[in-house]
């Protein structure tokens, strides 16, 4: 095994070509992430997302910003299930590209399945929020409503 | 793992329900929500250290217990 992993998520793999590949070397594995459910994106990954484009432009419709959500939460569950614990620091709170900041997901799927999670909350950011929740402190910017307007950008036309 | 969990087919969560999730799991302490094989205490002084060393030496300590 080599002593990188790194978890490609869904689109994003799509643009990775020869150039990619030779900066994971001997030293890191690629393991590419899950495409979201059928339900959710089209079958055909060129259809939703043209060869032709560059996959960081293409987030532009409801359609493709799903996409791009959902692929990153099928990446983290791989994550939680491939890994044995988990070391929380830091992460940002605002424009991240998932329904939720990409840390506070994975810290969340480690709770709920049980894994061990290791949280460092004195550089602030995610695992902060993460605290503060398990604490039982009030994170208004942690809510649905607040993430809509100031958050995420799967929720801005 | 089944193909539709590697396709990725989850419940779709809004961040109101983790919010829950996590004050709910804290209820009972989080030496019991996070499994990480430290006590309260030494999880509190994680959450507050700011200290290279010590951060190291307590999630060896809480990894050394599981």
């Amino acid at each position: 095994m080599k002593p990188i992993v790194n978890f490609a998520p869904w689109p994003l793999r799509l643009s990775y070509g020869d150039e990619e590949a030779k900066l994971f070397g001997f030293v890191a594995e690629l393991i590419e992430g899950a495409q979201p459910p059928l339900a959710e994106v089209k079958e055909n990954d060129a259809d939703l997302f043209p060869v032709t484009q560059s996959i960081f432009a293409l987030p532009d419709t409801v359609e493709r910003r799903l996409a791009w959500a959902r692929g990153l939460t099928a990446m983290r569950w791989q994550i939680t299930r491939q890994t044995q614990a988990k070391v929380v620091l830091g992460g940002t709170l605002v424009g991240f590209r998932g329904i939720y900041p990409g840390v506070v997901e994975e810290a969340w799927m480690s709770v709920i399945a049980k894994q061990p999670l290791y949280l460092i909350g004195a550089f602030g950011g995610a695992a902060l929020a993460v605290i503060d929740l398990l604490q039982g402190r009030d994170r208004p910017d942690m809510r649905t409503e607040n993430l809509v307007k100031t958050g995420s950008r799967i929720f801005r036309l | 793992m089944d193909l539709a969990v590697g396709r990725g087919t989850t419940t779709l969560v809004m961040p109101d329900q983790i919010v829950s999730d996590f004050k709910d799991a804290g209820k009972s302490g989080v030496a019991n929500a996070l499994h990480n094989g430290l006590n309260d205490d030494e999880n509190q002084e994680l959450f507050g250290s700011a200290n290279p060393a010590r951060i190291a030496e307590l999630v060896l300590l809480g990894i050394g217990a599981l």
